[in-house]
């Protein structure tokens, strides 16, 4: 099999496919044991969707890899055409190199509208505004679009996105299945992450303030890191575990850690995460040690039923081998052969990786909770796992994948995995320079978003000339489309419109911006927002998953909801209708202002000549009432509610 | 009737090795002609999957879970414990086979009892609300392995029924009435079998009416068709994005099919006889939607307020036992007496013949007497109520000791106690849906159980309760 530059995700998928290709010679991998584990959702709030989407496409990439390996190459044959492209770093080294590498053509770049937008949501999580987008196309000069980046990392609504960002990473919600931090919990680390965006606090300095936070939840919103693991159908163990698995999931891309909070990775992992299946029960315990000594003093508030918990460190302690009970299997010495018989306890001990041999331990003296928090934001994989989580955020889909399952035996080209294994990020040297480059420039979220969005690779077009292949998405080959999340077409809809929303929150003030909200669960589900917010599924950070999928439900709030049809109203005051009619603007300006303001992009000749005939060819509506269509036909365009 | 299941994939081979496994791939077989049903093919057999082979009752069309968040107190009601603390107008009396019942707080549900069955040992697996609350929509623990991609019982009694949807069936099979907060979803199904959510009014559905009138929505549909070709017919954007446009065609069926809307309005004497509230409102339209046929299968409704921690009998406070009571009792009798008096889909039937309507919150309260704040706390034993879909009324299942305290007999033979996953056995196979089934679909690759261990009769249906 020849080797190429990048890998797929998960290579049982492509001895999956070279067995229904024929080539039946290879052996299977082993079968992973489906018994009871507990695997985290953290740091992957859209998880199912993306794992599936990944499966499909690394489904079809192994197809036609394996065709490329017979006598008759079926896949990736496409004819290099038209590169229109200038390598702006070395993120369009990596990611042009490997297309033409395996010669496949890259989209052409987006128009300048199709980047503004883009670019806008992505940073900013709005769209922008006709004014911009009118100066911004007039814009003659080269070196614009990289000026805008710089314009939209330095704005107001960049911090909200970003703040949004870490909320649903660390799965920021008042009232969770188990942990519940309060209204005013979760206010507090929503502020402790508006304010870290806002004064571009280091993402290591985050990390350490949270892994080892103290003080009260309600007022130190670093401390509800903590309180959010509280497990409270169990046993102390299982908020140590739940803690473990979180810190392993978010700050290192360590999912597979998670399987082993119940079974060694042994005989389970085998075939999914070949490090994973290396990882022993001991050794996630060893993590959960870290967190031995962390105490949670419930203090009541005042109001009944809710308290905030005083966070602090015990002077001793460590984890203990004591409890058969709880939403784990049995943590005793003699629940495994392996561990030394009447073993009471674990101490702290970092795990041992191939990027990071010696593992680590707290020092003489040193406090465990600050001694993990020195060893994690020390590991090379920090710096991967952050840079893989932004990238997907850019480009919608990661390097690895996914993304919080890392399989660190498969990172490194130099030293590849055994047997039918593979390298698992699909630009191994990508992902390296930008952990290098987002650790040397002091992990500052700005700088390395500017890198990726600066970068001809993330401005390729969203429509492939010519026939697309499944095949080439691990290329990148074009960008991917994906519906807007629900606060994202939320504040989209008023900013169009330019009717704002004024959103209440419980223990809090009234935002402006859905993108703004500290929680899925404000406002309630029975509100006219919450309901819209809802069906756009925005997962409720715990069981629920977020989703980007689209729905019947949403379809009919597009077509009849009070929040699409009130704010295109002509007698709206301020309303985008309203200032055309009120100016009593020409039907050609009314059609080429909507579509500025409402897609961010003039109309093509084509729909400014169907626009503006709308308004003879409607018996009956006067001026103001074709204009009322023409916005509700706008928002209800799939250009509308898609980022592309 | 027996599910017919995919051959298992081979020895040796992985989750991934079956023909059609993403949901992507789903989705693109349902790629061809999307006008009335959501599929073309039956997608239980386009996914692989393995199961025990169980044979489902199959005794219920329809399933309505009357879900009460909060946790209700069971000894006040379905498990009944006279004390000092029970208040005089409770009225507590006999009924058929020694059943004790508060026929004053629930007078009109005591005149349907023989309607009813009674299960009294119920244990909850966990005492926080959220957590307890998914764990009955989802039938298995939230923070385990398979919590975070788990569809509700919903979803997956929707992805089942699929197959048997016919032209005239527009309406998504999964519905939810008057949602409270933490609705479980379609875990990692598509988003076809979400639970389609809808607040009833008077008027109708609000969502398949457009504000503006249905001339001026013509007039704005055909500008968004004009407008919108491009991009609703080819795929410049992705296939994603094009299957956005098949949604709103099923969106405009919906709108363009004045019966169906028909089904969610209702009359003020309808409301008035369920007592006036969005709660009866809802069991109204469950009813009537369900009568009317076109699709909706699952309703699930809920009515919250029942977390009674303090002031539990006190008509002064905001939420007591008697406001939520009240609620329930006209709504769930009416509800009962409705669908009796409605014809079934099978002649001779009824339409409670064919709905199975499960009654449950997520735990029960503490026994004896009350609190120090005069409310009962949280609490593991609770009891559930089951009715039509071939339940034998009138019985009671499993018992309590004296207190409530400490379940004495689960009912089922080699059990001590019942869990959420054996009420979800129940409905699953009620519905003639193999509640063994694992999947090999899901994300995780882990395989996927309706039931987990229910392969294993670690958790069944209760049987007991068909008689």
């Amino acid at each position: 099999m020849s080797r190429l530059p990048f890998s797929i995700v998960a290579e049982v998928v492509l001895l999956g496919a070279l067995l229904a290709a024929g080539n039946a010679t290879a052996d299977p991998p082993p079968v992973p044991v489906p018994d009871c584990a507990f695997v985290p959702s953290h740091a992957d709030p859209d998880g199912r969707a993306r794992r599936a989407f990944v499966s499909r496409v690394t489904r079809a990439f192994a197809a036609s890899h394996a065709a490329s390996t017979g006598a008759a190459s079926a896949g990736l044959t496409g004819v290099v055409s038209h590169v229109r492209r200038v390598l702006v770093n070395y993120v369009d080294e990596e990611i042009f190199g490997a297309m033409d590498a395996a010669k496949v053509a890259a989209a052409p770049p987006s128009p300048d509208a199709e980047f503004l937008r883009r670019a806008s949501l992505d940073l900013t999580g709005r769209i922008p505004d006709a004014a911009t987008v009118t100066a911004f196309l007039a814009d003659p000069s080269s070196d614009k679009r990289s000026r805008m980046v710089d314009t939209l990392l330095a704005s107001n609504a960049f911090v909200d996105r970003w703040t949004f960002y870490y909320d649903e990473m660390f799965q920021n919600t008042a009232f969770a299945s188990s942990g519940r931090i309060f209204p005013a919990g979760r206010n507090a680390w929503h502020a402790y992450f508006q304010d870290a965006v806002r004064s571009r606090k280091p993402w290591d300095t985050m990390a350490k303030e949270l892994i080892a936070a103290t003080g009260d939840t309600m007022s130190a919103g670093a401390a509800d890191f903590l309180a959010r693991g509280i497990q409270t159908n169990g046993p102390g163990q299982d908020t140590l575990d739940n803690l473990a698995a979180s810190t392993g999931a978010i700050f290192l891309g360590e999912g597979a850690v998670f399987c082993t909070s119940c079974h060694n990775g042994g005989g389970h992992l085998d075939s999914i995460n070949l490090w994973g299946s290396t990882v022993r029960r001991q050794d996630f315990w060893g993590i959960s040690a870290f967190y031995s000594r962390l105490t949670l003093n419930r203090t009541p508030t005042g109001q009944p039923n809710v308290y905030s918990y005083a966070v602090s460190d015990r002077a001793n302690g460590n984890y203990l081998l004591n409890t058969t009970t709880g939403n784990k299997t049995d943590r005793t010495s003699a629940y495994y052969t392996t561990i030394p018989a009447g073993l009471a306890s674990i101490n702290p001990a970092y795990l041992k990786t191939p990027a990071n041999p010696s593992g680590g331990a707290p020092a003489n003296g040193e406090t465990f909770r600050p001694a993990l928090a020195r060893l994690v934001t020390s590991d090379p994989q920090f710096a991967r796992a952050a840079v893989n989580y932004l990238w997907r955020e850019l480009f919608k889909l990661g390097i690895v994948e996914p993304a919080d399952s890392f399989d660190l035996y498969r990172q490194d080209p130099a030293t590849p995995p055994p047997g039918s294994w593979t390298i698992q990020p699909t630009h191994p040297n990508l992902l390296a320079r930008l952990a290098q480059d987002y650790a040397a420039h002091g992990y500052d979220l700005r700088y390395i978003l500017g890198v990726m969005a600066k970068s001809s690779a993330y401005q390729l077009s969203s429509s492939y000339d010519g026939a697309w292949d499944e095949a080439y998405t691990p290329y990148f080959a074009r960008h991917f489309a994906r519906r807007m999340s629900a606060e994202e077409t939320f504040d989209a809809i008023t900013k169009a419109t330019n009717v704002p929303a004024s959103i209440p929150v419980s223990s809090g003030s009234n935002v402006a911006w859905a993108m703004q909200l500290p929680d899925v669960q404000e406002p309630g589900a029975r509100s006219v927002i919450g309901n819209f917010l809802n069906a756009f599924l925005r997962g409720d950070r715990d069981g629920d998953s977020r989703s980007n999928e689209f729905s019947i439900s949403q379809a009919l709030l597009l077509l009849n909801d009070t929040t699409v049809t009130s704010r295109i109203k002509s007698g709206t005051s301020g309303s985008s209708v309203n200032k055309l009619i009120t100016a009593n603007a020409a039907s050609a300006q009314i059609v080429t202002s909507l579509y500025l303001a409402t897609l961010s992009r003039n109309p093509s000749a084509a729909e400014l000549a169907e626009g503006v005939a709308l308004f003879t060819s409607t018996p009956g509506e006067s001026k103001a009432q074709v204009a009322e269509d023409l916005q509700y036909a706008l928002l209800n365009k799939i250009d509308f509610f898609y980022n592309y | 009737m027996k599910i017919l299941l995919p051959t298992l994939p081979p020895p040796g081979s992985t989750p991934f090795n079956g023909p059609e496994l993403s949901r992507r791939g789903f989705l693109e077989l349902s790629a061809g002609g999307l006008v009335a049903s959501w599929f073309l093919g039956s997608p239980a057999a386009a996914w692989a999957a393995s199961s025990a082979q169980v044979t489902p009752r199959g005794s219920a069309r329809n399933a309505i879970f009357i879900f009460l968040p909060g946790a209700p107190s069971q000894v006040d009601t379905w498990d009944l414990k006279e004390g000092s603390w029970t208040p005089p107008d409770f009225q507590p009396a006999s009924f058929g086979g020694g059943l004790r019942f508060p026929a004053g707080l629930l007078p009109n549900i005591a005149e349907h009892l023989p309607k009813v069955a009674i299960l009294r040992s119920v244990r909850a697996s966990a005492l926080v609300h959220g957590l307890s609350q998914t764990w009955l929509q989802i039938a298995r623990n939230p923070t385990g392995a398979t919590g975070s991609e788990a569809p509700s019982l919903g979803s997956i009694a929707a992805l089942e029924l699929d197959p048997q949807r016919g032209p005239s069936d527009v309406l998504p099979s999964f519905l939810s009435l008057n949602t409270q907060a933490g609705l479980s979803g379609a875990g990692y199904f598509p988003s076809t079998f979400s639970p389609f959510v809808v607040q009833p009014t008077a008027t109708g559905l609000p969502s398949l009416t457009h504000p503006d009138g249905a001339a001026r929505f013509q007039t704005r549909w055909n500008d968004l068709a004009g407008l919108d070709a491009a991009l609703r017919t080819g795929q410049p954007l992705g296939k994603d994005a094009s299957d956005a446009a098949a949604f709103y065609n099923q969106a405009k069926v919906l709108m363009d099919s004045p019966e169906v809307n028909g089904l969610f309005a209702y009359s003020a004497s309808d409301s008035a006889r369920y007592g006036n509230s969005s709660f009866g409102n809802s069991c109204l339209v469950a009813k009537q939607v369900l009568a009317g046929g076109r699709g909706a299968r699952f309703v699930m409704v809920s009515v919250g307020g029942w977390d009674m921690h303090s002031g539990i009998y006190d008509k002064a406070a905001g939420t007591n036992l008697y406001t939520q009571a009240g609620q329930l009792d006209p709504a769930l009798s009416n509800l009962l007496a409705d669908l009796e008096a409605a014809p079934g889909k099978t002649p001779g039937k009824t339409l409670l013949d064919e709905t199975l309507v499960v009654v449950a919150g997520e735990f029960g309260r503490t026994v004896g007497a009350l609190n120090g704040q005069n409310g009962r706390d949280h609490f593991a034993i609770n009891s559930a109520l089951f009715a039509g879909g071939g339940v034998k009324g009138g019985q009671v299942i499993g018992a309590t000791d004296a207190s409530g305290g400490a379940i004495t007999d689960s009912g089922v033979a080699g059990r001590t106690e019942l869990r959420a996953e054996d009420i979800a056995c129940t409905i699953y196979s009620a519905l003639g849906i193999d509640w063994t089934i694992e999947r090999h679909d899901d994300p995780l690759g882990r395989g996927f159980e309706y039931v987990p261990n229910a392969k294993d009769g670690v958790y069944a249906p209760i049987d007991r309760l068909f008689g």
